[in-house]
C-alpha cells in the first residue's frame, strides 16, 4: 500500500504545500475513511520522494509554535506526476476494457 | 474523580523513543513523527476525547514500531551502513584489546601468587584452579554465543555511540596500568617472562598442563567461532562433529595433537600409562566423530583428523627417541593412539546405536 501512496501525495501537493498529518487527513477524507495504511508509513514515502527530487521538505514553525515539515512539489515532481497520471489513466482504461469483455464459457471454445 | 497524571509530552517522547531505539530513524524523522502525534492527539481532543484517549488512538493510527522500523529502514540505508562500521570498530577493539587485557591480568595474577607462595602446593592449587575456571569460562562463553551476539546487536542498535566508545575502555586499560608505578610492566619481555611463570617457575605438572588446556581452549574457541559462522543453531558438539567439513577436521586434528601432546607435561614416568593418557584424547575425538556420523563416512573423517598427529608423533617421536638414546617411546604413543582411535570408533558406534534405540 505504501508505494501506491506516491502518486496520491504528488496529486495532493500539486495544489498546495502541505505537511504529513494534513496529507494523511486529506487522503482519509477523500477515501471516505477507507484508507487503512498505518499513518506513520507515509513519512518514509515522503522521504523517498524527496530523495528522488520530486518534492522538497522544509521545517516551518506554525502559529502554535509547533514545528512541522512542509513539502512542496518540485518541477521534477510535476513532470513525474504528469507521467504517472497518464500511465495510471492508461492502465485504468485497459483494466476497464478488459473487465467489460464478455465472459467466455466452455461452449465458446 | 482523581486528577489525571497523564503527561502528553512524556508519552509522545517515550513512544517515539521506542521507535528510535530500533535504530532505523534519524532525529529529523523522529521530530516529524512527534509532530504528527501532537497534531493527531489535538484533533481527537477537539472531538471530545480525553488527552490520554486521544494519544492512544493517535499512536494506534501512526503504526507500531515494527511497521515503522521496517518502512524507514528501506529509505535510511546509511543507518545500516553506520551500524556495520560500529560493528567493525567494536569488533576490532574487543578482539584486539580483550585478549591483551586478559593476558595482562593473568600475568599479574601469576606474579602476585608467585611472590606470595613461590612454588608450593598452595600456588599450584590456586593457579591450576584458575586455569580450569578460565577454560570453563571460555567454553561457557562459546556456548552462549547467540545470547552474546543478541546483546551486542541490541547495544549497537540502541546505543551505537555509547557501545563503540565503551569498547575503547579495555583498549586503554593496559596503557593506564603501565603508567601506575607499582604495576608498571616496562616492556614485552618482562610481560613474556611473567606469562611463562607457570611453566618455568611454579614447577608443577598440573599448573603446566592446565595452562596448555586454557591456551588450547582459547585457540579452539576462536576456531569454533570461525567454523560456526554458517550455523544458525545453538552451538553444541553436534554442530561441529555432525558431517564435518574437511577443513574443520584438519584444523581440529592439529589442535587435537597439540592437546594430546600436552598431556606429556604431566610427566608420568611409566611409559605405558603416559601413552594411555595420550591415547585417551584420541579415543575421545574418535568417539565424538563416530557417534555423530554413525551413518556417514567415519573412516575418512578419522583418517583426516588423525593424519597430522600420526605424522608428527612418528617424525618428532623417532627423533626424540634417538636423542634420548634409542628409546622406543614412539612405538608406544603411535600404537596406543591407533588403538584409541579404533576403540573410540567402536564405542561411538555402540553409543549411537543405543541412542537411536532409546529414541525409538
Amino acid at each position: 500500500m505504501a508505494s501506491s501512496l506516491a502518486p496520491l501525495v504528488l496529486i495532493i501537493l500539486r495544489r498546495q504545500e502541505s505537511y504529513g498529518y494534513q496529507i494523511i487527513q486529506e487522503l482519509r477524507d477523500k477515501s471516505g475513511g477507507q484508507l487503512t495504511v498505518a499513518e506513520g508509513t507515509l513519512y518514509p514515502v515522503l522521504k523517498k520522494m524527496e530523495a528522488k527530487g520530486w518534492i522538497e521538505g522544509v521545517w516551518k514553525k506554525a502559529d502554535s509554535g509547533r514545528e512541522r515539515r512542509y513539502y512542496k512539489l518540485t518541477s521534477k515532481g510535476t513532470q513525474e506526476l504528469e507521467q504517472q497520471y497518464s500511465q495510471l489513466n492508461f492502465v485504468n482504461q485497459l483494466i476497464n476494457s478488459l473487465w467489460n469483455l464478455p465472459l467466455s464459457t466452455s461452449s465458446n471454445l | 474523580m482523581e486528577p489525571s497524571t497523564f503527561n502528553l509530552k512524556q508519552s509522545v517522547n517515550s513512544y517515539i523513543d521506542s521507535i528510535k531505539n530500533q535504530g532505523s530513524i534519524t532525529n529529523s524523522d523522529a521530530a516529524e513523527l512527534s509532530a504528527h502525534l501532537y497534531d493527531a492527539t489535538d484533533s481527537f481532543i477537539s472531538l471530545g476525547l480525553s488527552q490520554e484517549e486521544a494519544f492512544v488512538i493517535a499512536c494506534k493510527r501512526l503504526g507500531n514500531e515494527e511497521v515503522l522500523t521496517k518502512e524507514y529502514s528501506k529509505v535510511n540505508p546509511s543507518i545500516k551502513m553506520n551500524q556495520i562500521w560500529a560493528y567493525l570498530i567494536m569488533g576490532f577493539n574487543l578482539f584486539y584489546s580483550l585478549p591483551s587485557l586478559l593476558l595482562l591480568g593473568i600475568s599479574l595474577l601469576y606474579l602476585t601468587v608467585y611472590q606470595s607462595y613461590n612454588s608450593s602446593f598452595t600456588s599450584t592449587l590456586i593457579i591450576t584452579v584458575f586455569h580450569l575456571l578460565l577454560t570453563a569460562l571460555i567454553w561457557f562463553l562459546i556456548r552462549r554465543k547467540l545470547e552474546i551476539s543478541k546483546f551486542l546487536e541490541r547495544q549497537i542498535q540502541n546505543h551505537s555511540l555509547r557501545s563503540v566508545s565503551l569498547s575503547f575502555i579495555p583498549f586503554l586499560v593496559p596503557i593506564f596500568i603501565k603508567l601506575i608505578p607499582p604495576l608498571r610492566i616496562n616492556n614485552r619481555l618482562e610481560l613474556q617472562r611473567a606469562l611463562n611463570f607457570p611453566v618455568y617457575k611454579f614447577d608443577s605438572d598440573f599448573v603446566e598442563f592446565s595452562f596448555y588446556l586454557a591456551i588450547l581452549s582459547m585457540i579452539g574457541a576462536a576456531i569454533s567461532l570461525v567454523f560456526s559462522i554458517n550455523k544458525i543453531e545453538k552451538l553444541t558438539l553436534k554442530t561441529f562433529f555432525e558431517r564435518p567439513s574437511t577443513s574443520f577436521l584438519i584444523v581440529f586434528g592439529i589442535i587435537l595433537e597439540l592437546f594430546a601432546a600436552s598431556t606429556r607435561s604431566l610427566h608420568v614416568d611409566i611409559i605405558s600409562v603416559s601413552a594411555l593418557i595420550f591415547a585417551t584424547v584420541y579415543f575421545s575425538a574418535s568417539y565424538l566423530i563416530s557417534f555423530y556420523n554413525s551413518n556417514g563416512s567415519i573412516n575418512k573423517h578419522l583418517v583426516i583428523t588423525s593424519l597430522f598427529g600420526v605424522v608428527m608423533e612418528t617424525a618428532v617421536g623417532i627423533n626424540a627417541d634417538i636423542d634420548r638414546g634409542n628409546t622406543i617411546y614412539t612405538v608406544y604413543y603411535v600404537s596406543f593412539m591407533l588403538v584409541g582411535i579404533v576403540l573410540g570408533k567402536v564405542a561411538g558406534l555402540m553409543s549411537a546405536r543405543q541412542f537411536r534405540l532409546q529414541e525409538v
